[in-house]
């Protein structure tokens, strides 16, 4: 018996996919399970064909793997187009609506009249409840966990809508019940077992998350103030979590006019001694670009997150890619630190919202946090993030009380480590004028060639400072392993779960260990740090990236001058399955 | 080099040591002194205001006059000033910028800000044309400006900023004259003492490059109104110019409330007060369980 699951849910935008997808994925998670979650959806509101993956594994999950082992089809899109990745010995289930017969010996078909049902109930928006009802039969499992959580999710809604929710939740069960033949899946029976054991009995502490709300609960804990954004996939969730909590924790999130006006609010904020945050997508981003050189130069922090989409222009909006990399370390005119962090997981993702606020402040400099579609939208289980402890660092931020004792307070001093003291509008004795003109200490213009020359190395002074102290990269895994995977950002999931994949065959006697060299830190790059971590790979190394033309990779050789030994990039829109990057490494 | 604040005699002195480069005769001089005096009359010290500046010769006022300045980008100084005020809305925050900067690469921040009422001041530095860049028409260049650029004479429509706003219900929209340091002076200090978005519109000759619109070609023209309108159509047919008219004065004025005043979260206190400590959000994750 297996000791994972894979379900897949399939139907047009509207049908309640996500819903199913994610009611799911945290009642595995309740039962003890690691769940990944991952959805697929075109740019479009009805229609079209959105699709949910559910994995949950024992031990576990770090990201996706190809076979499904139960397949509901809401819709007959679902079952022309998903059909063939249902293993042999897997099951499908379908609404009775959809006119479909089966010629497979291999695969199991239920149709279940899900609308009809919903329909009889007076519910008709729950048949897509009425089909988790009927998985979780199929399964083993019984409705309690899920009812639970119903009652948990709708608990704002009232007693009405949790009731006709769990009454379409029991139909399907039953309806699979009172069915003539055993219609459990046989690869997955008694699945409350199963997560009992994962668990060890205990309920799970862990967190169902994705990246873009790990990234927005830990700009919340490191105090931010105001959040901005214009509308952008995929990082429109942020701002849309940021808006339903913002009066619960007291600072503000807005929708701007627009993201020139969104990262400018920013930097205005900022200045003023607020910590702020502005998101977009790639096109935001491009639009962005003037201002994060007006943050470069008047030395005003700013944090803003890119959530990569497959460009160039539009692109696949909804889809993902690693292929702003380039361009993200060197957007924007003349010459600054800027740092561009890329979390691989949820608790980095939580991690780095808190990093870059500190590093924003600490160095008076732009922060850019990039996620990718993949990453940002994918839910996954996660520790307990309130256990990760970090303090908030502002920088150098003058103590009032100092300032009335300086008698020429210079904003723009020249200093060791190129980080001068920052005054905040309304401090007395601290007046400054953060000015995108070339300027001498107090910010007034100056045109000289001296200074030009003293404020530019001033700039640049904390690029050194900084590169210095930036974290390498992180190897995961066996030491001793034969093969090193090479990972940026959201590379992480997919490699970690080969890894995990292949050392577990090697304890059958039949592969070449694996490990891992991950970057998040990405820019400024601690040389040093970085070539003492690549001493420590394995021989032979394959460089994995969401991207056509392997960004980081050049990056790599630019900077450091290395090179792996092989590379495998992917384009297409879709994430990495473990399987790809296992073929490749097989064949290194 | 210059300095602040080092050798200044009087500590609530708006100069700075830097004397304005503007061309003798330009109209930014009267601007800078009426502004300086509005200041001084509101007792508004240099340390308790928070400027942003625009870039052109109206922003190069960054390096004259003495208070928390932000020099931004060309026709970006709303958008940092609109996210200024609500980071601390105790705060007056002016815009200085010209017509440029406001109404050709900035407008659409100036439309949204107006219709928002964000509770900031914009000082506009009304001259007809991109005086930094040597004399290009700007948005408000009047039908029949040469240039450079356009050696023809130019068939455009110009933008009238007073009409805009009023058209978007921005609480306080009024137009001075350079040429007249008092009035305008009266007119900046009304502005920023509006609570909501307020609008200074200057007529500010160019002697350099706008040699047609002089001091006296705009006195006899100008005509104060005696009171602003309340209704949006009324003030919008007083803005507009006509050959031998233009208003002058608060034009129209409303009672909107101020953008900021709409959140619950700035009731007690402001964004500043509460930032940059670390929150509690264990009920928070709860949520994902
Ligand atoms: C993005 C950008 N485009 C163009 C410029 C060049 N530029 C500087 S000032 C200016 C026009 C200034 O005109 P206005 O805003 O009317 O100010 P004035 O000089 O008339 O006071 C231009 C086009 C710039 N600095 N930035
Ligand atoms: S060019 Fe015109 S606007 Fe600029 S300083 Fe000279 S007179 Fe003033
Ligand atoms: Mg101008």
């Amino acid at each position: 018996m297996k000791s994972e699951i894979s379900i897949k849910v399939g139907g047009p935008a509207g049908a309640g996919v996500k819903s199913v997808g994610q009611i799911l994925a945290k009642t595995l998670q309740r039962l003890g399970f690691h769940v990944f979650e991952y959805p697929e959806y075109p740019s479009l509101i009805r229609g079209g064909h959105n699709t949910e993956l559910i994995q949950a594994l024992v031990e576990k999950k770090y990201s996706l793997t190809k076979p499904v082992d139960l397949l509901i089809a809401l819709d007959d899109k679902t079952l022309s187009l998903d059909l063939p990745e249902v293993i042999p010995g897997g099951m499908v289930i379908f609404d009775s609506k959809i006119d479909f017969k089966s010629n497979s010996s291999k695969i199991k078909f239920l149709s279940i009249p899900m609308s009809d049902i919903a329909l009889k109930l007076g519910n008709p928006l729950t048949a897509n409840i009425v089909a988790v009802g009927a998985a979780l039969r199929v399964m083993g499992s019984t409705t309690e966990t899920t009812s639970k959580l119903l009652a948990d999710q709708f608990s704002q809604k009232g007693p009405d809508v949790i009731s006709a929710n769990i009454k379409s939740l029991e139909a399907g069960w039953n309806f699979v019940k009172d069915k003539s033949f055993h219609p459990i899946l046989d690869l997955i029976s008694d699945l409350p077992a199963k997560g009992r054991s994962a668990s060890g009995g205990k309920v799970s502490n862990e967190l169902m998350m994705n990246g873009n709300e790990a990234l927005s609960s830990g700009a919340i804990s490191a105090g931010m103030g105001l959040y901005t954004a214009y509308p952008m996939t995929p990082s429109t969730p942020i701002l849309h979590f940021l808006a339903a909590h913002q009066n619960e924790f007291g600072y503000i999130s807005l929708q701007a006019a627009d993201e020139i006006t969104s990262v400018n609010m920013v930097i205005g904020a900022m200045h003023m001694g607020v910590r702020a945050m502005c998101g977009t997508s790639g096109g935001g981003f491009a639009l962005m670009n003037e201002s994060l050189a007006l943050s470069g130069m008047t030395e005003t922090p700013l944090v803003l997150v890119l959530v990569q989409r497959p460009g160039p222009a539009t692109g696949l909006p909804t889809w993902t890619e690693q292929g702003e990399l380039q361009y993200a370390v060197h957007a924007a005119h003349g010459e600054f630190l800027r740092f561009v962090l890329a979390p691989g997981d949820i608790e980095e993702t939580f991690q780095m919202a808190f990093d870059a606020f500190n590093l924003a402040e600490r160095y008076q400099t732009p922060v850019i946090i990039m996620l990718d579609k993949f990453l940002s939208e994918s839910s996954m289980s996660s520790g307990n993030l309130s256990s990760i402890g970090f303090s908030i660092d502002r920088g150098k931020i003058t103590d009032p009380k100092k300032l009335n004792r300086v008698k020429n307070f210079q904003r723009y001093q020249l200093t060791a480590d190129g980080v001068s003291s920052r005054s905040l509008p309304g401090m007395e004795n601290g007046i400054f004028c953060a000015n995108s003109d070339e300027h001498e200490y107090h910010g007034l213009v100056d045109e000289s060639s001296s200074m030009r020359v003293w404020q530019v190395d001033k700039r640049l002074k904390k690029m050194e400072t900084a590169s210095k102290m930036m974290p390498g990269p992180q190897l995961i895994g066996p030491k001793d392993a034969k093969i090193t995977i090479v990972t940026w950002g959201s590379g992480k999931l997919p490699a970690q779960q080969a890894m995990m994949t292949m050392n577990k065959k090697q304890e059958t006697g039949n592969n070449e260990k694996v490990n891992l060299l991950h970057f998040s830190y990405i820019w400024p790059m601690n040389a040093n740090a970085i070539r003492e971590a690549l001493k420590n790979c394995a021989t032979s190394t394959l460089l994995i990236e969401q991207n056509a033309t392997g960004q980081f990779q050049s990056l790599l050789k630019e900077q450091i001058g290395w090179e792996p030994t092989a590379y495998l990039r992917k384009y297409d829109g879709r994430p990495f399955y473990a399987e790809e990057i296992i073929e490749k490494v097989v064949e290194l | 080099m210059a300095k602040i604040s080092s050798n200044q005699k009087n500590p609530n002195s708006y100069n700075t040591s830097v004397f304005p480069t503007w061309c003798p005769g330009c109209g930014d001089f009267g601007i800078w002194g009426a502004l300086k005096q509005a200041l001084e009359l509101l007792e508004i010290n240099p340390d308790q205001v928070a400027f942003f500046f625009g870039v052109g010769c109206s922003g190069n006022i960054s390096s004259f006059i003495r208070g928390y300045g932000f020099h931004s980008l060309h026709g970006r100084a709303i958008a940092n000033a609109i996210g200024a005020k609500l980071a601390n809305h105790k705060m007056p925050v002016i815009v200085i910028a010209g017509d440029g900067d406001l109404l050709g690469e900035g407008i659409s921040h100036f439309i949204h800000s107006a219709r928002a009422n964000h509770d900031i001041t914009v000082i506009l530095h009304n001259n007809g044309v991109f005086g930094l860049t040597t004399g290009q028409a700007s948005p408000t260049a009047v039908t029949g400006f040469k240039s450079k650029p356009i050696p023809t004479e130019i068939t455009d429509e110009p933008v009238n900023p007073c009409a805009l706003a009023i058209m978007h219900q921005a609480g306080f929209v009024s137009r001075g004259f350079a040429g007249d340091q008092e009035v305008l002076c009266n007119l900046i200090s009304q502005a920023i003492a509006h609570p909501g978005f307020s609008l200074v519109d200057v007529l500010q000759p160019c002697v350099t490059f706008n040699p047609d619109k002089s001091y006296i070609w705009y006195r006899q023209r100008i005509n104060p109104v005696k009171i602003p309108a309340k209704d949006v159509l009324t003030g919008i047919k007083n803005s507009l110019w006509t050959d031998k008219r233009i208003a002058t004065g608060i034009i129209y004025q409303n009672s909107r409330d101020a953008f900021h005043t709409n959140y619950p979260q700035l009731q007690t206190e402001t964004l500043l007060a509460t930032t940059g400590k670390k929150r509690n959000i264990q009920k928070l994750l709860k949520g994902f369980k």
